[in-house]
Formats: C-alpha cells, structure tokens, sequence
C-alpha cells in the first residue's frame, strides 16, 4: 500500500520535528520532576516549564501566570465550564450559554451540569453558515448567567465565530466568556484583552506538539476563579495538581514559538492549496457543496458535501487519503455529523461530507494527488448512481416518495 | 553547573526515562493519526495503543478491559475518590493526590511507623452498611513503608467495602496480586516511562463516575485524545519493571542507614521495623530543618527531598509524619533519600560523608550557640553548607547567577523560604528553649 496521505489536520497534526528535536533533551538528560523544589533537577525542569509557559502566553497575548497546563483540550474545557459552574453556583447563578456546534466534551460536559448538578443550559442555534448570531446571544443572556462557552474555530467545518463581539458583549453583561481554541491556537491571531476572553483552551496535538498535552488560559484581571477538577499536590496554582511532563511542556512551548513565528508563513501556504483543492474539485465535479461560511473560516477546513455519492463507498474509494467524515470523536460511530445536522444539512448530505484538512506539512503534491483520487472516486460512484441519473434528468429527488419494504 | 555530575537520590520524585522507552519513541514521533479516526493512520495509532494495553495488562496479570489510561496517578487517584459514593475511607499518612480529593474523607489512624491500624480500620467499616470505599497507599512515598494489602482486602471483602490502591511506588518494587484489588492507580514517571501517563485499573461491576466529559474515550472513564506516546513508553517499560532487580539497592539502603545511626545515633528512621521497598529510607538529622539539609546537599552536587515534591516552594511539614505521631519537630528534619536500582557504593559513601559534615558542622554551631552570646555568625555558621569561605562565595555565586539566568523571584523565594524556617525555628526556640540554632545570618547577610 502506498503511503497515505494525510489530511485530517484537524483531529491531529504530526509532531513539528523542531518540536521533537528540542522536547528530547527533556525526556533524556533533564529529567527531574518540576515540582521537585530543592535541588537543581528540578529546578531545570521547572526552567524549562516556566519557559514553556511564557511562549505559550505570548501567542495569545496573556500573562505566563495566567496559564496552566493541562493534558489535553478536553481537559481544560472541563475544567473551564465545570471549574466555574461551581464556583459561581448560586440561586441567582445557574445558567451557561454554549452552542449547538461545540465540541462534543463542551456539549457532554454541559450536559452533565445539566442532568446532574442542576444548571440551566442554552444550546445557541446556529445559521446555515455554522455562525451564531450575535442577537440570540444577547437574548439568550439573563441575570443568571453565568459563562458563555463559545469554540473560536469549529473542528468539524472550520467556521470562526466572532470572538470579539462575544467577548465584548459578555464583558458588558458580565458574565465570563471561555472559547476552546483547539483549532484556532497559532492558526489565527488571537488577543485574550481585545477579545475579553476570560478563559481560552489550547490542545497540543492540534498545533504539532505531541498528544497529552495542552493548556488552560485563566484571567487574572478581573480575576476568574474555579473549583478544581483533580486534587492533590496544589501544582498549577492549585487548578490541576498533578506532576507536569517536562517534556510534554517543552514541547508545547516550542510548537507556540514556531506557531506564532510562522503563522503568516503557514497561513499563506494553507490558503493557496485550500484554494487550489476547492478550485480543483468545483471544476470537474457539479454539485459540491462547502459546509459552513465561505469567508469566515479558517482555510485549513475543507468540509465538503458530495451530493449523490454514498458515503461509505467514498471513504472506501479514497482509502489512500486519511480524512475524516465527521469530528473523529464521534466519526467510529459513523452517525450523521451532529455539527452538519445543526446547520441544517440533510441526513444524505451528511453522510456523503468529507474534511479535508490541509496543514503546515502539506504538499502541493499530496493535494494534486488527492485531486485526482476524488475526482476519479466521485465519477465512478455517481455513474453507478441511480439517483445520480434521476438528479441528471430533472428529478427532485427529495420529493420521491420512497415505498418501504 | 551541570547535572553530569550530580548525584541523583530522589527515584521516588521521578526517575530517568529507560533505554527501551527511548527507543520505542523515536518510533512513535514518526505516526501521526487520531486514534479515534477511522482511516488506516488512525487505525495504525488505534492498533498500537490496544496492543500495549494487552501487554501492560498481561504483564500486570489484569484483564486488559481493567486497565484505563490517565494523565498519571494524581488524576487516578481523583477519578477512583472524587465521585464516590457513599463513604470513603483513607489512611493518614496517604499521598496528597487522595489525602486532599474528599473533605469528608474518614481516616484511619497508622501506627508510629507508618502501618495501617487494621483494629481500627475494621471498626471503622463496622459502624454502618453504607458503600465505602477504602483507599490506601500500596507503598509510602516518603516512608517507603508497605502495608498489609493482603489483609486490608480480607478486611473489605468481608464488609463488601471497595478497595483501592494507589500503588505508584510500588510498581515494580513490591509484588501484589494486582488482579485482586477493584482499583489501582500507577503511574509512568515513576518507573521509568513518560511523564503525563498513568494507568487506573477499575472493576467494571463497580462503576465510577467520570471526572470529564467528552468524547467518550477509555470507555468513558477518561475522555481526550489518549497520549500516544507516553502510552508506548508505558507498554516499552512495564516487563523490566516487574523484572527490576532491587536486592543490591536494598543492601546498599540498609548500610546507608547503619552508618548514618552510627555518625547520628539520636536519628529516626521512620518505618524501619516495617517491611519497606528497597530504595527508600526517611531519617532525620536532629535539629536540622529539612530545607537547610536538602540545601545543602544540593550545594554538594547531591539531590535529595525532603518528602513527597511540593508545589508551593515551601517545605511544609508532611502530614505524613504528623499522622504517624511525630511532633513538628521531628518531622520537620526528615530527608528523603530515594536510590537508584544501580546505585553505587561510591555514591552512598560520598552521600554519608556530606550528610556527616552537615550534621557535624550544625552540631558545632549549636555548641558555640549556646555557649557564648557572641558569635561570629559568619565563620562559624558557614559550615551549614560547606566548611571553607571559598565554598560562601560559590553558593552566592551560584544563586546569583541562577537568579540572572532564570529572571525569576527564585532569589526572593529561597529567602523567603529561609526566613520562614527561622521564624518558625526563632518560635520553636523561645517556646521549648531547644537549642535549635537560627541560620538566618549565613544567608541574609549577603543579600
């Protein structure tokens, strides 16, 4: 088999080997435990976490104090939503906002203090575009609220929301405003003052660091507080106890550093062969639809519905290229995206979108390649498409009344 | 100053990343894939990640569907205790990570040198019908004391209590029938894997809530996109853990702590009539603080702790010993010495030696102290960290220039730290009049 090629940039990235070559020295040679307080081991591993923390500060444009590492996004949007759901609990305080096109773990996470801790939760509509609009925020926005949790860039079809305007309507309003900005770290700029966000999750997986690491954002000014998730050692401000990984750290500094360094770089460079693969495809294949806001997205996120082509028989048809149809969480389970299902598309639709993820380490080849691989799969399935033919001879097809058997 | 040439006594912190981990790494960095994604990179990461959890498992002699992949144990620990309920009760002397998760833990007494009172503990699951759960540390962190697993299960099986263990330090160096527990908590930088990987084993009869929501990973239990990597170091490490051969480190431990009796007969060594694991030995050097001696010792190139890794930068007084019965006093002038499985003599004799001179150099203050008002501090209290003025200018040299190199308070933190001691030592002096001498002077004066 050949080897495939990879474009599924948005459920992980490889590791930036300028990443692995400066993480090594941490896992070999300075391998104290950072909390280890008294002697020089740990002091240089707590140097290096120290640094670590200060590169990722500066790409968001936050006070190093004001970051605590994590082992993943996942865990620093539980510990956002569920750390300040109980710290402000009250009579008065019970309600958060979020979206219907979040992250499974903010969804399941809300759910929870839903079900089991008796919190109200707005699940924000959103347009056929995969925007929010700014006018059901502020009426969803009661004297109750409590946080609006809003994911910067959607993982599953790449629409940015309006940071700013949320962050400035919440800082008005003055309830806290957490984004998960697993796809938006060093992707897009992001400015926690200008945006008024108060809290901000970072993966690093998704920014070419390794998996097990990421961070939380937390404000200090105007302070925001939050009942832990884990307990114990009192590491990380007492927010995550835990020993750190030095390593793991090391390695989501350097990934920051080189991020916001080559942020242009990779943005142009994702922008053109996003470009050169939608131009690619709408100019052999007919009726291909883009999933999500054609201007106010992050380039990197190709969602694309193919009409008339069964879904199943495309992912075979392209097995040489790692995509994914749906968010990766939930795509084992081959369910209709709940993303897609919210903008409105059509179960069929659903099933047949594909997101092609293009990354920092993506070719001009490898996009040629992909091209070419489902343009030829696309073809072969809908002449072997009944429906296709009926689409081809004027018929609407959602109009048929199907005889069940 | 490198870490070349440092000598590292503190295994129980963390240890050094094995060989074989290393290696199964530089593969790993080559993968890149979701595990949860269904084309074949995410099936390659998938595969990889099952097939060490079956090889954890059966080195473990678990049922691999037990085994649930974590940040580590503290995290463990949270998910095994947060959302328990009914009744959890732990032991006084357990590790923070399970001593701080419940409030309304109940905790049972230890002895004085460390062990679990079973009397107690079954009184304690007399009382009502209620769940409980009992959760006690396999091996000590600090103490390095075992405790009766075997019996305390007994204990709970006849109260249909749930036990959990968190069992960090003894991975490797104590051998339990792991499959008998219903919750185990391990984690990888303590034997030589990656740090940010640890293990929880649960019983699926006995359900747990989740501390995270999401997509639904480790079934649940643990949702976020696994850590590859640490998970290879993990399945890389674990046989030669089990297989470590600890019998030369436990001479070399039992000969450490004759000699040190020897120069110091008044020491404690807290646990020692108990079975131990074999690396582990917390003494104390009277009259000295904790944070003077692994001072010192790091001045002298030797790395040790004063307990468990503190977060705050303070050494606070372990509650530990506290529930074992010392007085502040006493537990406030442990040290932690943790050794490597190839630990070498030289290493324990140049240990002994600089523990020697840092006892005796203290004693000697202690002596003038209180004996004449005046002192010249300067002559007599540099001794502390090394016995010629040559070795005063190296120590402020070095914090000087650690300081200039980090950019960091450490500077306004080590004060603070030595202010603190000799505050807390100036009360204890005037409460008990115990000639605890005060080594404010050898450090402030200089800065």
């Amino acid at each position: 088999m050949n080897k495939q090629i990879y474009l599924d940039y948005q459920a992980t990235t490889p590791c930036d080997p300028r990443v692995v070559e400066k993480m090594i020295p941490y896992l070999t040679k300075h391998f104290g435990n950072p909390h280890s307080r008294n002697h020089s081991y740990g002091w240089t591993a707590e140097d290096a976490v120290e640094s670590a923390r200060a590169e990722v500060a500066k790409v968001i444009k936050a006070d190093p104090k004001e970051i605590i590492f994590t082992s993943g996004a996942t865990e620093s949007n539980n510990i956002a939503i569920q750390g300040i759901a109980r710290f402000y609990k009250s009579d008065t305080k019970n309600h958060i906002i979020t979206v219907a096109t979040e992250h499974k773990c903010v969804l399941d996470t809300c759910r929870h203090l839903e079900e089991e801790e008796g919190f109200k939760i707005t699940y924000l509509p959103v347009n056929d575009k995969g925007l929010i609009s700014l006018d059901d925020l502020k009426a969803a926005i009661t004297e109750k609220t409590i946080l609006v949790s809003i994911m910067a860039i959607n993982n599953e079809i790449g629409v940015a929301q309006p940071l700013k305007e949320i962050g400035k309507m919440c800082r008005d309003k003055k309830v806290f405003f957490h984004t998960d900005a697993a796809q938006a770290f060093t992707k897009i700029p992001l400015d926690v003052n200008e945006m008024n966000i108060d809290l901000l999750s970072i993966s690093g997986h998704k920014a070419y660091a390794p998996k097990g690491i990421g961070a939380l954002y937390v404000r200090r000014k105007p302070r925001v507080r939050l009942k832990a998730i884990i307990h114990g050692g009192g590491q990380e401000r007492g927010m995550r106890s835990g020993t750190l990984s030095p390593a793991l750290c090391v390695a989501l500094g350097e990934a920051s550093r080189i991020g916001l360094q080559d942020m242009e770089k990779d943005t142009a460079h994702i922008t053109q062969l996003s470009k050169k693969m939608w131009k690619g495809l709408t100019a052999e294949l007919k009726e291909l639809y883009l999933n999500g806001d054609e201007t106010k997205r992050y380039p990197g996120n190709l969602n694309i519905s193919f009409a008339y082509v069964e879904g199943e028989g495309m992912m075979m048809g392209i097995k040489n290229l790692a995509v994914s149809s749906g968010s990766a969480c939930t795509s084992a389970s081959l369910e209709p995206s709940y993303v897609l299902s919210a903008l409105g598309v059509s179960e069929d639709m659903a099933h047949t979108s594909i997101r092609f993820g293009i990354g920092r380490f993506t070719t001009e080849e490898e996009v040629d390649q992909a091209l070419i691989e489902v343009i030829e799969t696309v073809k072969k399935l809908r002449a072997i498409s009944p429906l296709w033919d009926m689409a081809q001879e004027g018929i609407d097809i959602s109009k048929i009344q199907w005889a069940s058997h | 100053m490198s870490n070349q040439e440092k000598i590292y006594l503190d295994y129980n912190a963390t240890r050094p990343l094995r060989y074989s981990a290393r290696q199964e790494l530089v593969q790993g960095f080559e993968l890149c894939g979701n595990p949860s994604a269904v084309h074949s990179s995410g099936n390659t990461i998938r595969r990889m990640i099952e097939n060490s959890r079956d090889t954890i498992a059966q080195a473990l002699k678990i049922e691999s569907r037990r085994l649930i992949f974590t940040s580590g144990a503290t995290e463990s620990n949270n998910i095994v205790l947060k959302n328990f309920k009914g009744r959890v009760i732990i032991s006084a002397t357990e590790h923070s990570s399970v001593y701080k998760v419940r409030d309304d833990a109940i905790i049972c007494r230890v002895t004085n040198s460390g062990m679990i009172d079973l009397q107690y503990l079954e009184q304690l699951l007399l009382e009502t019908d209620e769940p409980t759960l009992v959760s006690i540390i396999a091996a000590h962190n600090e103490t390095g004391v075992i405790q009766p697993l075997e019996k305390i299960q007994k204990l709970t099986q006849k109260f249909n209590a749930c036990l959990h263990t968190d069992a960090t330090q003894a991975l490797g160096r104590v051998n339990f029938d792991w499959n008998s527990f219903d919750f185990i908590s391990f984690s990888g930088h303590k034997i030589g894997a990656m740090t940010g990987i640890g293990i929880l084993v649960i019983n699926p009869d006995k359900p747990l809530c989740p501390l995270m929501h999401g997509g639904g990973q480790e079934r649940s239990y643990r949702p976020g996109t696994a850590n590859f990597l640490g998970i290879l170091s993990l399945k890389a490490v674990i046989q030669e853990t089990l297989e470590e051969d600890w019998s030369s480190t436990k001479k070399l431990r039992d000969y450490l702590e004759l000699q040190i009796l020897d120069i110091s007969p008044l020491s404690i060594i807290f646990g020692r009539t108990e079975t131990r694991i074999p690396n582990t030995c917390l003494i104390t050097m009277p009259n000295v603080n904790s944070a003077t001696q692994v001072m010192s010792f790091d001045l002298n190139n030797i790395c040790v702790s004063a307990g468990s890794a503190c977060s705050s930068g303070k050494v606070k007084i372990s509650h530990t010993l506290k529930g074992m019965g010392y007085s502040d006093d006493v537990a406030n002038s442990g040290l932690r010495v943790s050794l490597a499985p190839d630990a070498t003599k030289k290493d324990v004799d140049h240990f002994i030696s600089i523990w020697k001179k840092i006892y005796l150099s203290c004693s000697d203050n202690m002596h003038v102290q209180s004996g004449t008002n005046s002192v010249d501090t300067t002559t007599h209290n540099t001794p502390v960290y090394n016995n010629s003025n040559k070795s005063v200018f190296r120590i402020i040299d070095k914090l000087k220039s650690y300081c200039l190199t980090t950019g960091t308070n450490k500077k306004n933190e080590f004060v603070q730290g030595i202010k603190e001691q000799s505050s807390f030592k100036k009360k204890h002096h005037h409460k008990t009049k115990n000639k605890v001498h005060s080594n404010k002077p050898a450090i402030l004066q200089f800065y």
